[in-house]
């Protein structure tokens, strides 16, 4: 028999986009923490399933302690592309307090937070989008 | 505690591209800069209170179709 799941509902949050039309995106609050100090930062992530790590803004990273010199440099690619460099990182989801402990990829310039792609987030969870309503859902995975 | 997700009450233009600080219902803008470090430093003990975000740019819509490339 399957375990039941449980849903975790979300609103989509609205930010303004361009020509004062409102863009709605799955932003969920992620707590990150490093091995290396004591130090942890609460901020918005965007749950995204065309990325395939997880990626965060280099200012995070700083907050965090972690030493760039010491990590591997790397680039991520899309449209465009973006220098950084990579470290292993504590990820906590409050709403369920599960942690994810994984490397992340801290891109310089990166326009916003943070995203949650599919290599270690949608490993971990169950991902309902509806749009539809405005709404999106997420469940702990097996 | 019922969140906020309607930003657009609190961020305005000025704060694109910035960081800022947000209570933790996001209802209240509480500070913002350019730096998230010197952000939090300006937020003392009281810095673990917020949460953080960066502010996208209101005049484009954005892709983020992204891949790591490992060297």
């Amino acid at each position: 028999m399957s375990k039941k799941v449980t849903w975790k509902g979300y609103d989509y949050t609205i930010q303004a986009g361009p020509d004062g039309s409102w863009l709605p995106r799955p932003l969920i609050e992620v707590v990150l923490t490093s091995p290396e100090s004591s130090e942890k930062v609460a901020v918005m992530a965007m749950v995204d399933s065309g990325t395939d790590g997880t990626i965060f803004h280099a200012q995070i990273a700083e907050t965090l302690r972690i030493d760039k010199t010491k990590c591997k440099r790397g680039k991520i690619a899309g449209i465009g592309s973006l220098e950084g460099f990579r470290a292993n990182v504590g990820i906590l989801v409050p709403d369920f307090h599960a942690k994810l402990e994984i490397p992340v990829f801290f891109a310089e310039n990166l326009p916003l937070d943070g995203l949650l792609g599919q290599k270690h987030f949608f490993q971990r969870f169950k991902i309902r989008f509806e749009k539809d309503i405005g709404r999106f859902f997420l469940a702990l995975g097996q | 505690m019922r969140i906020n997700a309607d930003l657009t009450k609190i961020l305005g233009k000025e704060h694109e591209e910035k960081w800022v600080a947000l209570s933790k219902d996001r209802k209240k803008l509480v500070d913002s800069s350019e730096n998230l470090v010197e952000l939090r430093d300006r937020l003392g003990s009281k810095r673990n209170d917020y949460v953080y975000m960066r502010v996208l740019r209101s005049d484009m819509e954005y892709s983020f179709a992204l891949s790591c490339q490992k060297r």
